[in-house]
C-alpha cells in the first residue's frame, strides 16, 4: 500500500489500468443492459417493470460498499498516515452518493407501478435514504474547510463514526418498519430473484464495479494532481 | 473528578449567562409543539397520536440548535488550549462538557415535557414513558451531537453543518425512543425499546467522546 | 551544569501553503529564557504551539525531559470567560492547575477587579487577569506568545520580574516578544527564512 503512496507511480499505475476499466466497464453495462432488459425472462407477476431491478439492486449494493470503503481508506488516513487515503475516500464519496441516489429513484420508479406511490417508507429505501445524508454530510465537510489537511482529517473521523452507525441504522429502520407494517410484498423486500436472473444481475454488478473503478481512478488522478501543484508552490515558496 | 466536577459546574454557570440553558430550550420546544399543533390542526385525537412523535421531534430540534456552543466559545477565547494543559485527560474534559449541557439542554426539555404531553393530548398512562424514554435519549442527543459540533468548531458558518452531519446519527434513537412510547399505549411491552436506547446511549458514550477529542485536536491544528 | 528540559530536533513546519521553518535544533534548560525573535509570520506563534503540544509539525521531534510538568501557556487570547468574573475564572484555573494566584493577584493589582465581568474590563486588564494564573516557580515551563499585548508600562515591567522570578525558582522559559527589555543572559532564537 504504500507502494502506491508516491503521487507520479500512482499516477502511471493508474493510467495504465483506466483503459481497461473504461472499457470493461461500457461493454460490461451494454451486455448488461441487452441481457437484462431484453432477453431475459419477464416475472409473470410485476410484468417489464421487474427490470429496473437489473439497475436497482446493483446500484444498492455499492452504495452501501462504498462507504464502507471510504471508511477503510478513512483509517488508514488516520492511523497509518498513508498520504493517499484520504484522497481516496474523497475520490470515492460523490460516486457513492451518485449510486445511492440512482438507488431511491429507481426503486421508486419501482415501487410506483407497484405499490401505487412513489415512495412508501419501506426499511431498505429509507435506509438509503439516510445514507445518502451521510454522503452528503461528508462531501459538505470536505468543502467547508479552508486548509484541505483539516478537511482530511474531519471527514475521515467522520466517515468512521458514520460506518459504526450504518449497521445501527439500518437496523433501526428495519425495526420501525416492521413496528409499522406488520405484514405485506412491502416488509418481505420485494419479489424473488428467478435464477435465469442472477446471470444478468451479476454481469450488471461487475460493470458497476468497474464503473466505480474508472471514475474512483479518474478522480483520485485529479486529486493527487491538485494537491502535487500545491506541494509544488510551496516548494517554490522555500526559495 | 473534583476537576471533572469543576468543569460542569463551569459550563453550567456559562450556559446560565448566556441565555443557552433552562429557558432558552423550553421556550424553542414549546414553540415547535405550538407550530405541530398549528400545522396538523386541532384534532386532539389526532394530535394524541402523533404526540409520542412529535415530542420527541421536538427535543431533538431543541438540542440540535444549541450544539454549536458546547465547545465553540472555549476555542475562541483559548480556554481550550488552557484545558488540554491541565490534569484531566481531552476525553474526561469533552465527558464533563457534554454532561454540562445536557444538564442545561436536556434536563429541562424533560421537566417541559409533561406542559407538551398535555398539549398535544397525550394519553395520562404514557407519561411515564414518555419521560423515561426522553432521560436516555436527551444524553444520547448530546453525547453524539458534540462529535458535530467538534467537527465544526473551527468553522465561521459551522452551526449550519451540524444537522447535516449529526441527523442521520440521531434516526435510530429517534425510532427507539418513540416505539418505547408507542408501545405503551398500544399495550405491548416498552422495555425492548428501552434496552436498546440505553444501548445507544452506552455506545455513544464512548464514541461521542472519543471522536470529539480527535475533532477538537485537528480543529487546534 | 546545564539542566536541559527541552530538547528539540530537525524540527520542520508547514502552515497551509507556507513554510514557517525547517529543520530546527535547539535546547532549553532550567532556569534559562529563550526569546523568539523574528518578524510577524515567521512562526513564533506556531512553533509555541508546536512546544505546547496543539500543533503537529511536519518532520522532527519534540522532547521533554521526564517528569516535567505540562508547560504554562499564554497565547494571543487571554483564556478567560467573559461572562464569569475575575475570580470565577481565577478560582476556576486555581482548580485546573492546583495553584494559588493571591500573590500574582495583589502584585497585578487584580485584586479591586474580582468582582467584575471579565467580558467588562479593558484589554489591559485583561491581560493582567490572565497573568495572574503564571505562578512563579512550580516548576512548569512557561510558553509565552506575545505577553506584553495590551499592558502598560508597570504591567511589563510585573512581567519580567515574574520571568526573573520563575527562572530563579528553576522554571524555564520560552517566549516570543517584541520588547527589547530583555534581560541580558536571555538565549535568542530567530526565525524567518529556512533556519
Amino acid at each position: 500500500m504504500m507502494f502506491l503512496a508516491n503521487p507520479v507511480r500512482f499516477i502511471r499505475l493508474a493510467d495504465a489500468i483506466l483503459p481497461w476499466v473504461k472499457w470493461g466497464a461500457l461493454i460490461s453495462f451494454a451486455v448488461a443492459l441487452y441481457w437484462g432488459l431484453v432477453v431475459a425472462p419477464v416475472d409473470y407477476q410485476q410484468g417489464d417493470t421487474v427490470r429496473i431491478m437489473f439497475i436497482h439492486v446493483p446500484a444498492a449494493v455499492l452504495a452501501q460498499g462504498i462507504f464502507v470503503f471510504m471508511a477503510v481508506a478513512s483509517a488508514v488516513a488516520l492511523i497509518w498516515k498513508h498520504p493517499l487515503a484520504d484522497l481516496a475516500a474523497k475520490a470515492a464519496a460523490p460516486i457513492g452518493a451518485g449510486l445511492a441516489a440512482l438507488t431511491l429513484v429507481t426503486g421508486s420508479l419501482w415501487g410506483k407501478p407497484m405499490w401505487g406511490t412513489y415512495w412508501v417508507w419501506d426499511a431498505r429505501l429509507t435506509s438509503m435514504l439516510v445514507q445518502f445524508f451521510l454522503y452528503l454530510g461528508y462531501i459538505a465537510l470536505w468543502q467547508a474547510f479552508e486548509d484541505p489537511a483539516k478537511a482530511a482529517r474531519a471527514s475521515s473521523i467522520l466517515a468512521l463514526v458514520g460506518v459504526v452507525n450504518v449497521p445501527i441504522i439500518k437496523f433501526s429502520v428495519e425495526w420501525w418498519n416492521t413496528l409499522h407494517q406488520p405484514s405485506s410484498l412491502m416488509a418481505s423486500g420485494g419479489p424473488a430473484i428467478d435464477p435465469s436472473m442472477l446471470w444478468p444481475l451479476a454481469v450488471m454488478a461487475l460493470a458497476y464495479i468497474l464503473y466505480f473503478i474508472w471514475i474512483f481512478l479518474v478522480r483520485l488522478k485529479a486529486e493527487v494532481l491538485v494537491r502535487r501543484v500545491r506541494t509544488q508552490r510551496l516548494r517554490m515558496m522555500e526559495v | 473528578m473534583s476537576l471533572f466536577l469543576a468543569l460542569i459546574r463551569r459550563d453550567i454557570t456559562l450556559a446560565m449567562r448566556h441565555g443557552g440553558s433552562g429557558w432558552l430550550p423550553i421556550g424553542f420546544f414549546l414553540t415547535v409543539s405550538t407550530l405541530f399543533g398549528f400545522s396538523i390542526g386541532p384534532d386532539t385525537a389526532l394530535l394524541a397520536r402523533l404526540a409520542p412523535g412529535l415530542i420527541w421531534v421536538a427535543a431533538l430540534l431543541a438540542v440540535l440548535i444549541s450544539l454549536e456552543r458546547i465547545f465553540q466559545s472555549d476555542f475562541e477565547d483559548g480556554t481550550l488550549d488552557l484545558l488540554r494543559l491541565s490534569p484531566l485527560p481531552l476525553p474526561a474534559m469533552v465527558l464533563a462538557k457534554i454532561c454540562a449541557h445536557w444538564l442545561s439542554t436536556g434536563l429541562p426539555l424533560i421537566v417541559a415535557t409533561p406542559l407538551l404531553a398535555l398539549q398535544l393530548n397525550l394519553p395520562a398512562s404514557a407519561y411515564g414513558w414518555l419521560l423515561a424514554s426522553l432521560i436516555l435519549g436527551t444524553p444520547a442527543f448530546s453525547l453524539i451531537g458534540a462529535i458535530g459540533a467538534a467537527l465544526t468548531v473551527s468553522l465561521k458558518r459551522g452551526g449550519l453543518l451540524i444537522p447535516l452531519l449529526i441527523l442521520p446519527l440521531y434516526v435510530p434513537v429517534l425510532i427507539f425512543g418513540v416505539a418505547c412510547v408507542d408501545a405503551s399505549l398500544a399495550g405491548l411491552s416498552p422495555w425492548p425499546h428501552i434496552k436498546l436506547l440505553g444501548a445507544i446511549v452506552l455506545l455513544a458514550a464512548v464514541l461521542g467522546p472519543v471522536a470529539s477529542v480527535a475533532a477538537l485536536k485537528m480543529a487546534a491544528e | 551544569m546545564r539542566n536541559v528540559i527541552l530538547s528539540v530536533n530537525g524540527l520542520s513546519l508547514n502552515r497551509g501553503l507556507r513554510l514557517l521553518f525547517r529543520d530546527l535544533s535547539f535546547e532549553v534548560a532550567a532556569g534559562e529564557l529563550l526569546l523568539l525573535r523574528g518578524a510577524n509570520g515567521t512562526g513564533k506563534s506556531s512553533l509555541l504551539r508546536v512546544l505546547a503540544g496543539f500543533l503537529a509539525p511536519a518532520s522532527g521531534r519534540v522532547t521533554w525531559s521526564e517528569g516535567t510538568p505540562l508547560p504554562r501557556y499564554l497565547g494571543h487570547q487571554d483564556g478567560l470567560k467573559r461572562p464569569m468574573t475575575v475570580r470565577e475564572n481565577l478560582h476556576f484555573l486555581e482548580t485546573l492547575y492546583g495553584i494559588d494566584t493571591r500573590a500574582n493577584r495583589e502584585s497585578l493589582g487584580v485584586t479591586p477587579l474580582m468582582t467584575l465581568a471579565v467580558g467588562d474590563l479593558s484589554a489591559g486588564q485583561r491581560r493582567r487577569v490572565a497573568l495572574a494564573r503564571m505562578v512563579a516557580g512550580d516548576g512548569a515551563p512557561w510558553l509565552l506568545d506575545e505577553p506584553a499585548t495590551s499592558l502598560d508600562d508597570a504591567g511589563k515591567a510585573w512581567l519580567w520580574d515574574a520571568i526573573a522570578a520563575h527562572r530563579a525558582a528553576g522554571g524555564a522559559v520560552v517566549a516570543a516578544v517584541h520588547d527589547p527589555e530583555a534581560p541580558a543572559d536571555a538565549r535568542v532564537l530567530t526565525l524567518g527564512g529556512t533556519a
